[in-house]
């Protein structure tokens, strides 16, 4: 192995090493020592199984797992805000003033989610989301019972449903993770 | 009829080698040479066994001055007592280092 591939696959090494979840580091600088008593030879398979190692144990990490639920969250009240923003963009060019500011309040909400997502946790999606999905589910009760059928009345019928819908799986991640995150956290 | 522990085969491979000279300290490399068993498989497989107390390891230096010390791994009277219910029989061949692992 030449001299530039050796430090290239000690390199690799290393990177397994900060890929590696905090807990498990004692371990890949096990690897890493062991890396020099490997013959030059197989050195690169045993780097490709460090890597791999690395990466297995960072994606099972209660820290990871604990993550992707919560970016989800955030991301798709992202998402779904910036989708209510361009919609009442749409609304505003038609005069339509009431579904303007549904979609503008909508994506508010989102945003405010969000935010209290990424800075507290499951319990502010499930707190904020729990009262949002009894009022937005009044509100659909009352125009489907309250009011004729009009083009009108079913677009505002969906729009309240497709939040609902949104609300209700945010709701569910956020339970599920959130009763889950103790057991992960006891795994390590 | 004794349940019999619920191990993968690249497990009970270990465990046998490990079995073989329960008293020595093994090194990693060691133990993929004397297995098949390629490090992106035995490394999680070794922090598994530790973290049920099956494994206790060590720094041990290096005879050589500019390497640095070596891990080493021996089994623990649990892990030996886990060891000894495997029948040779079940880890028919030995090398399972050619799968997607590396």
């Amino acid at each position: 192995m030449t001299p530039k591939r050796n430090s290239l696959a000690r390199a690799c090494v290393v990177l397994a090493f900060k890929i590696a979840p905090p807990v498990r580091r004692s371990w890949f600088a096990a690897m890493a020592a062991e890396f020099d008593h490997i013959p030059e030879a197989a050195r690169w398979r045993f780097v490709a199984g460090c890597l791999f190692a690395a990466v297995t144990e960072r994606v099972i990490s209660p820290a990871f797992l604990h993550a992707v639920p919560r970016s989800v969250l955030v991301g798709g009240a992202m998402v779904w805000a910036a989708l209510n923003i361009r919609f009442a963009g749409r609304m505003s060019v038609t005069d339509t003033f009431v579904l303007e500011v549904f979609g503008y309040g909508t994506a508010l909400l989102f945003v405010v989610g969000a935010i209290a997502t990424a800075r507290f946790g499951y319990r502010a999606t499930i707190n904020l989301a729990a009262p949002l999905i009894a009022v937005l589910t009044m509100a659909a009760a009352m125009i489907w019972l309250g009011s004729a059928s009009t083009p009108m009345s079913n677009l505002y019928l969906a729009l309240i449903v497709e939040d609902l819908v949104i609300l209700i799986f945010a709701l569910a991640l956020a339970g599920s993770a959130a009763r889950l995150a103790p057991f992960r956290q006891g795994l390590n | 009829m004794p349940r019999r522990p619920n191990i993968s085969r690249q497990t009970r491979t270990a465990l046998l080698a490990l079995l073989e000279r329960p008293q020595d300290w093994r090194y990693g490399y060691e133990l993929m040479e004397l297995t098949g068993i390629a490090s992106g498989t035995l490394y999680p497989m070794l922090i598994r066994l530790c973290d049920q107390g099956n494994l206790e390891t060590r720094w041990v230096p290096s005879p050589h001055e500019s390497r640095p010390p070596r891990h080493a791994y021996r089994l623990t009277p649990s892990g030996m007592a886990l060891a000894r219910t495997i029948e040779p029989d079940d880890v028919h061949t030995a090398n399972h280092g050619k799968g997607f692992a590396l």
